[in-house]
């Protein structure tokens, strides 16, 4: 389901899945949870191949950087689909999370924490 | 533009939502140029299919949605329908709704930032609408938003409504989009 890369001063987490839908937030959201647990506090989360994303997904997207930010991290996107990005800023979910066109060369979290 | 209606079943089975969902944007891009063209047309109907689909796995408790994408003129409308269970108005009773009730404004949901609510505009139906609240800081006391669903459909419509039908006893669902 994902795939992790230590990426200079953050961890990358690459969605290898096409369908980010409610059959898999549950175990996505375990996943995260570990690797925030594991010392992984800055995370981006790369939507690369992900083609469908549901509202039950996105609940766990939040859950996760909840938890995240608790922790005194922060989650951000990066490479979203034309069509999710679109989504995502219609229903301000860009002014929540921290939203990269590209991989960015760093990531420590956002100012409006 | 000519009237467009196309119609599916759904069986409310995860493995074959995500196929349907191609299928529906398959038939209505090749039929409707403004979904074909605009990435933000095709990206709102995507979201819608695949909410109101994902709500009948959910929410329905039962094993057949129905789904209507009608075009007419400048507008789109989206029908889902099932005959599982009814959405819950909680604290209003069952539906029908009592009359006493018309008028009134109900929070479906409420997070930090905002705020789902219906108007009950008959004993029969109630319509959506979304209130949004400045996003300035988020901590991790913050009360996010946990139904997207409700949220995206009510966004991305112009007028989005829930019916009970007392004759068939079903739920209807209804979108309407502009193209």
């Amino acid at each position: 389901m994902i795939e992790t890369v230590k990426n200079n001063d953050y961890c990358l987490v690459k969605l290898e899945l096409d369908e980010a839908s409610l059959d898999k937030a549950d175990e996505f959201k375990e996943k995260m949870i570990g690797l925030i647990d594991d010392g992984n506090y800055f995370i981006v989360i790369s939507f690369e191949k992900v083609l469908y994303i549901d509202s039950t997904f996105m609940a766990a997207l939040v859950s996760v950087l909840k938890y995240a930010i608790s922790k005194k991290g922060d989650i951000a996107f990066a490479q979203l689909p034309k069509d999710i990005t679109y989504l995502f800023r219609m229903i301000r979910m860009d002014r929540i999370f921290t939203i990269f066109k590209d991989l960015p060369e760093s990531f420590t979290g956002n100012f409006r924490r | 533009m000519a009237d467009l209606v196309k119609e599916y079943i759904f069986n409310n089975s995860t493995e074959d939502l995500f196929p349907l969902v191609d299928n529906i944007m398959s038939d209505v891009s090749s039929s409707v140029q403004e979904i074909a063209a605009r990435i933000s047309a095709k990206a709102i109907l995507k979201q819608i299919i695949i909410e109101l689909l994902t709500n009948g796995i959910k929410h329905s408790n039962t094993s057949e949605t129905y789904l209507a994408i009608r075009i007419k003129g400048r507008k789109m409308e989206v029908i889902k329908r099932d005959k599982g269970r009814e959405f819950a108005v909680n604290g209003y009773g069952k539906w029908p709704l009592d009359k006493m009730y018309v008028g009134e404004e109900i929070t479906v949901h409420r997070s930090d930032f905002s705020a789902v609510t219906a108007i009950v505009e008959s004993p029969n139906e109630i319509t959506f609408h979304i209130e949004e609240y400045p996003i300035v800081k988020i901590t991790g006391e913050s009360d996010f938003n946990s139904h997207y669903g409700l949220l995206i459909l009510t966004k991305a419509s112009e007028r989005f409504s829930y019916s009970y039908n007392v004759s068939d006893h079903s739920n209807n669902f209804t979108l309407i989009i502009p193209l």
